[in-house]
């Protein structure tokens, strides 16, 4: 074998190096860590100095939902620059599509894995940039992890082959467009809306499949039979927009989907003067009616605490309370004038997470 | 105490690590800041002191190394050369629990306490998850980034907790005083469980959870719930409930939140370590607490209503006027020149300060 492993790894069954996206893969014991790691190979790195910071950000994140680089090295001559990364054994959302069937909460648990992994590599400021069923695993946990971001990039000999439009199907409409193409993590935030397709069990669209693809005559994902909220339907569809300016960020589809996932277990704390109020159950209404003041009532609708009544002169953080809208995370109330006197309410809700 | 140090500035390590500075140094190992010369990043060097720790070394770095969690400092890598071993972990420039909150507030209000406890909460239980107890969790082993903000809350030296316990055991049977050893006895004592004071072998997964329970008890009462020193041995013991701390029911605005996390901790500060709740248990208690993150900034409190109970605040980053409330202020009042730190909710004429602390210095309680 060509590359040279630092004698801390030891190639561990048969070396079974296969050649993906990114070049060859070698699964190692670390004997320094006790651990097994998957070594893969960039050969013919062009700017090292850009994958060096970009590996450096890739090691920052600690997601639950994105494999783990440890390491890097590279060959003496510096021709190639092996990345060791954690080793997740486990099938891939490729091989689980199609040997199952989601119920509408299995859907919505797997998009917010997903979502949550790909919006923890935003919050880096990367783009994974090879969004796809087959660079997601499961791990023993049944948790998915996303792998192989897209370094491939950096090596001149796939430049040509690959360039940046990342895997057809799953790439964005900006990235066939002719001349220098610059995009942002949007193309991601597609790639998620056609993963969404992908996974649904539903017919996938012929128009996704052209290059570029067909955007605009897609069915909603509000066709689907899986009963998905409105909400939900509405975001999934904007992931695929025309414009990458009008898609979502992963971090919003995240916490949407969370929210529902979420449907009921959230908890507001009220605390006004002598009193305080709690609203935990669906329906239910927290009424403040302060004589010479205003009245505010509250209702929690499982997802949100909206305003369900507003009389007098009442703000939420010093903006006119109005009918319909829901309340901020962590605000304030103040029942009565400005510049008379005033009751201040505090609001607060709780951090219920996602069970997976 | 300090002794030798085992590297000076620029000594370079496995031709990777470049020393940095000095950060600091335990019974067992000194720590560095070290420049990672491949990706160009800082890391924490820890090196070991003896050859008794050395052997420690590598099982702790293996073990902790399996973790992986946004509020646990990660352990990078583990490296032998021919005349030591390291482990390097990622490097936190922040402040940790001790001397950047707790020495300079004294207390801490019900809402940041709540955010501290799910926090460190999730980190432990994702670490006893991969099978890792820290044994040492105190105050001191808790980093964090922004200020007052707590942007970022890390536990560290998970990896070197297991050789902390020897030093312990070392110290609790020898008595001696005045070794090295006594300041992380002493250091670690208020937070240590019943079981390890009886036996330090006994450590497992409940013993993290009475020890965050004892230090949220600290935070939120700016006292040590069983004591100082050697005297805290018996109150632990037997587990003597710690009192309720006394600004908690003082107003309405921290009753609620400040009765929840009372009762958190008790739960935690059980006799018989079955009896406290797993550290999964207390992320799920900790889901329901109601609790605000808002920004946090600080202030001089500028002004006292002489009749009323309200004053106002200028801030230090505008130097606005900012009024508050003594419904708002949990701890000490604030007087005229007081130097407080508090979160801010737009208000007219002026913005509202809520909730308000007292910065009180360096707190020589320690």
């Amino acid at each position: 074998m060509s590359s040279q492993i630092p004698p801390r790894y030891i190639p561990i069954d048969t070396p079974t190096a296969f050649v993906g996206g990114m070049g060859k893969v070698i699964c190692c014991k670390d004997q320094n860590l006790e651990r097994i790691v998957a070594i893969k190979f960039i050969n013919e790195v062009e700017n090292q100095r850009r994958l060096l910071d970009e590996i450096a950000a890739l090691q920052k994140i600690r997601s639950k939902h994105v494999v783990q680089i440890y390491d890097i090295f590279m060959s003496q001559s510096d021709q190639q620059i092996g990345i060791v990364q954690e080793y997740v054994p486990g099938e891939d959302l490729t091989s689980f599509v199609e040997n199952n069937t989601l119920s509408s909460n299995d859907y919505l648990k797997l998009l917010y894995q997903i979502s949550s992994g790909i919006s923890d590599i935003h919050f880096q400021g990367l783009i994974h940039r090879d969004i796809k069923p087959n660079n997601m695993k499961f791990d023993q946990s049944r948790i998915i992890k996303l792998f192989d971001f897209g370094l491939a990039r950096f090596s001149g000999q796939n430049d040509s082959t690959l360039g940046f439009t990342g895997t057809p199907g799953f790439a964005a409409p900006e990235l066939y467009k002719s001349g220098q193409v610059s995009f942002t993590n949007a193309i991601d935030v597609y790639a998620f809306g056609i993963i969404a397709w992908y996974i649904s069990g539903q017919h996938f669209p012929k128009q996704l499949l052209r290059i570029p693809p067909e955007i605009e005559q897609i069915p909603s994902f509000s066709s689907f039979g899986l009963d998905l909220p409105s909400a939900i339907c509405d975001i999934l569809d904007k992931t695929l927009a025309e414009n990458p300016v009008n898609r979502p960020t992963m971090l919003e589809v995240k916490n949407l989907i969370g929210n529902y996932l979420l449907l009921g277990q959230h908890r507001g704390l009220l605390i006004s003067g002598n009193q305080e109020y709690v609203i935990e159950k669906i329906k239910q209404v927290a009424k403040l009616d302060v004589p010479n003041y205003g009245s505010i009532h509250i209702k929690y609708d499982g997802l949100n605490f909206i305003i369900d009544l507003v009389k007098g002169a009442v703000f939420i953080n010093n903006i006119p309370a109005q009918k319909g809208r829901s309340l901020p995370k962590d605000c304030v109330i103040t029942l009565g004038e400005k510049d008379s006197s005033r009751l201040f309410i505090t609001f607060d809700i709780s951090n219920p997470e996602v069970v997976l | 105490m300090t002794g030798d140090k085992l590297h000076k500035l620029g000594d370079r390590i496995d031709n990777r690590y470049e020393i940095l500075r000095f950060v600091g140094e335990g019974g067992m190992q000194q720590v560095y800041c070290a420049t990672d010369s491949v990706l160009t990043r800082e890391v924490a060097l820890k090196v070991p002191k003896n050859s008794s720790a050395q052997k420690r070394f590598k099982r702790s770095a293996v073990v902790s190394a399996r973790v992986n969690h946004p509020n646990v400092a990660k352990t990078l890598d583990y490296i032998e050369t021919s005349s030591s071993s390291y482990l390097i972990e990622e490097f936190i420039s922040g402040k940790d629990l001790k001397e950047g909150l707790l020495q300079q507030l004294g207390l801490i209000d019900p809402y940041l306490t709540a955010k501290i406890l799910h926090y460190l909460a999730k980190g432990i239980a994702a670490s006893h998850d991969a099978g890792v107890i820290h044994r040492d969790l105190k105050p001191s082993n808790v980093m964090f980034v922004g200020d007052f903000d707590l942007s970022e809350i890390k536990i560290t030296d998970f990896g070197i907790a297991k050789m902390a316990e020897e030093e312990i055991v070392n110290a609790v049977e020898g008595g001696d005083s005045s070794t090295s050893a006594s300041a992380t006895v002493m250091g670690a004592l208020p937070y240590m469980a019943p079981e390890m004071i009886q036996d330090s072998r006994n450590a497992g997964k409940p013993s993290d959870i009475w020890a965050l329970g004892a230090m949220m008890y600290e935070l939120i009462s700016g006292q040590k719930p069983f004591g100082f020193g050697l005297a805290a041995v018996p109150n632990i013991l037997v587990a003597k409930t710690p009192s309720k701390p006394t600004y908690i029911d003082k107003n309405i605005q921290f009753q609620s939140l400040g009765n929840e996390l009372y009762q958190l901790i008790i739960k935690c500060l059980q006799k018989k370590s079955d009896d406290r709740p797993t550290a999964q248990e207390l992320v799920q208690l900790c889901e329901k607490l109601c609790y605000p993150i808002v920004k946090r900034q600080t202030g001089t409190c500028g002004y006292l209503h002489p009749k009323y109970n309200w004053g106002s605040i200028e801030s230090d980053d505008k130097k606005q006027k900012i009024f508050f409330h003594f419904d708002s202020v949990y701890g000490n009042k604030p007087t005229v020149g007081s130097r407080v730190c508090f979160s801010q909710f737009p208000g007219s004429p002026y913005p509202r300060a809520h909730p308000v602390i007292l910065i009180q210095g360096i707190n020589t309680n320690f």
